[in-house]
């Protein structure tokens, strides 16, 4: 639930290993429509997939309203097998990482 | 400190979770879809056989004989599809270390996959369900579940492979 336009979610799963691991929290912000046209390559979203189910991708590709979107892990399987991700379905982008060794910047 | 202080917010409010998993995230990972269409391929080139030798019109036969090629293309495609899936997403560094050949058992299964849909040779559709059945052993095995071999209990009745479970 988020707050004030920051919220916060328990990463499950090793896709975006080493970035992320499982159990890590990420702090993310909230986007607005023109906010999410102008997410860049590289960033990472957090995005509603299979609604009410969440995901954590890192963004691959931009093209005309959709993105593609890949785990960092090698063994991660990205919008080839998940599909592209709409604008509309993007919650935010990822800011901070919160895992045992401590707090640092996505 | 401040992960575990989250971590104690997170048992009291339960944040959202993000999912991510390496697929969809099901986490659900089983040959036994596969077996059932290598079983298929085997028994369409049965009844593509039967309609062969049958004494029906030329019509009927052929039309038989269309249907059983579509079916056999796609039922071996949906072989190749299930055994590349859990092959490319589930099978990793330890699984691979437990059954070093499943690169080459699953490329065996990818070229008989092929071989099945090219053409009507029920060696290669026999073969196919045995190389997925060896797949499946290993697949169980690297969850410590054991397997049997038992007859499928309907045509084309062959051997497969199931789990043992508790």
């Amino acid at each position: 639930m988020p707050l004030f336009g920051w919220g916060i979610m328990r990463i499950d799963g090793d896709s975006m290993v080493p970035t992320l691991n499982d159990g890590d929290y990420v702090v993310y912000r909230q986007l607005s429509a023109s906010q999410k046209a102008a997410l860049n390559i590289g960033d990472i979203i957090a995005f509603r997939y299979a609604d009410p189910a969440h995901m954590v991708k890192r963004i691959t590709a931009i093209y005309d309203g959709w993105l593609n979107v890949a785990g960092d892990s090698p063994h991660s399987m990205g919008s080839q097998a998940i599909g592209p991700v709409q604008l509309d379905d993007i919650i935010g982008i990822a800011r901070l990482r919160i895992a045992p060794s401590g707090l640092s910047k996505l | 400190m401040i992960h575990a202080l989250t971590k104690k917010i997170d048992s009291l409010i339960s944040f959202d979770r993000a999912s991510a998993h390496c697929d969809i995230p099901c986490g659900i990972y089983d040959p036994s879809t596969a077996i059932i269409a290598a079983l298929s391929v085997l028994r369409v080139m049965d009844i593509m056989a039967d309609a062969a030798s049958s004494d029906k019109s030329d019509l009927e036969k052929h039309n038989s004989l269309t249907r059983g090629a579509l079916q056999k293309e796609e039922e071996a495609e949906k072989v190749k599809h299930e055994i590349r899936i859990i092959w490319g997403d589930y099978i990793k560094a330890p699984q691979i270390e437990k059954h070093p050949d499943i690169h080459d058992l699953t490329h065996k299964i990818m070229l008989k996959g092929s071989a099945c849909k090219q053409g009507v040779n029920r060696a290669d559709a026999e073969e196919l369900v045995e190389l997925v059945n060896q797949f499946a052993e290993k697949f169980w095995d690297t969850k410590g579940i054991e397997t049997e071999r038992k007859t499928s209990p309907y045509a084309p009745a062959v051997p497969v492979v199931y789990p043992i479970l508790p």
